[in-house]
């Protein structure tokens, strides 16, 4: 009688493990409506050098009960990288810069989240992880805003039933640590280059 | 008949155009301080997500690097015209043909 009070009592444990992990929903950072983007600039003497992509991909594992389990990885194709200027753009993709017939993929995965304070649907953290360019990775420290929109995926596509969740972040690298044009050229174009998130992913019931 | 104009008037005709034409092209399309561009950015704000989606229009906007080239083509030209002799494309003048 002890042992099958023992068992059940772990059974009942285990099965609330189970569903505390399987909370975590997986959201799809492939935009089908096109909005996912990430802005770039780079201070220049004419004028600032500013582009962005569309070509973001990835998956993130989110629980909006335990934000701070947050993992996943995000990639953008190097080649949607678009600047207005054609010349430039052309400089951008080459291999002086990025070399985007060798790297086709920035990426970036996610090692631990931190500092992580939730109001209602929206949570602060800051996300470290692995920022990998030009075929160097580096360890980063991102500040990230997280807007969790329950049952909010049908007003985007309809047809469609689940959840979204949005993620926001301003941060700036250097291109001289990620080997882009070292020490070159840096009265023409900065060292420091600007980057905005704004993303969306969704995750379909 | 008017006689046809020499290699040094035609280039500096061209340099001038060339220059006229920049100028009033580069004025009509900003006139933007910033490099050429052949697409812009606008800004559409997602009313679902609250993200700015960005979307490249595909325009000419000239630049300064547009109007620099146009200038520096036109300084080029003229000074051509100077290296050149003020010979007639049609051959001599009349009144050089009248001297010989």
């Amino acid at each position: 009688m002890k042992v099958a009070l023992t068992i059940a009592i772990f059974s009942l444990l285990a099965g609330l493990a189970a569903e505390r992990v399987s909370a975590a929903q997986r959201f799809d950072f492939k935009d089908p409506k096109g909005v996912n983007n990430i802005t770039f600039r780079l201070d220049a003497p004419l004028e600032a050098i500013s582009g962005s992509t569309a070509g973001v991909s990835g998956e993130v594992e989110f629980d909006p009960a335990n934000p701070g389990a947050l993992k996943g990885r995000l990639v953008v194709a190097t080649e949607t990288l678009h600047v207005p200027n054609p010349m430039m753009k052309q400089h951008l993709h080459s291999d002086k810069w990025l070399d985007v017939a060798k790297h086709p993929e920035i990426s970036f995965r996610v090692a631990k989240v931190a500092s992580v304070k939730t109001v209602e649907t929206e949570t602060k953290a800051e996300i470290t992880g692995d920022l990998s360019i030009k075929g160097v990775t580096k360890s980063l420290t991102v500040p990230v805003r997280l807007t969790y929109l329950k049952d909010k995926l049908s007003a985007r596509l309809p047809n469609m039933q689940g959840d979204l969740l949005v993620l926001r972040a301003s941060f700036t690298i250097k291109r001289s640590d990620f080997g882009i044009n070292p020490g070159q050229a840096e009265e023409k174009v900065s060292d420091e280059i600007e980057l905005k998130l704004s993303l969306a992913g969704q995750c379909p019931k | 008949m008017r006689p046809a104009p020499d290699m040094r008037t035609l280039l500096r005709w061209i340099a001038g155009g060339l220059a006229f034409v920049g100028v009033v092209v580069w004025l009509f399309g900003g006139p933007n301080r910033g490099w050429t561009k052949t697409s812009i950015a606008r800004e559409i704000s997602d009313p679902v997500t609250g993200l700015a989606q960005v979307v490249w229009e595909k325009t000419f906007l000239p630049g300064l690097d547009f109007l620099a080239a146009a200038l520096g083509l036109a300084a080029v030209l003229f000074a051509l015209s100077w290296v050149c002799r003020g010979k007639s494309l049609n051959g001599p003048r009349p009144n050089e043909s009248n001297a010989a």
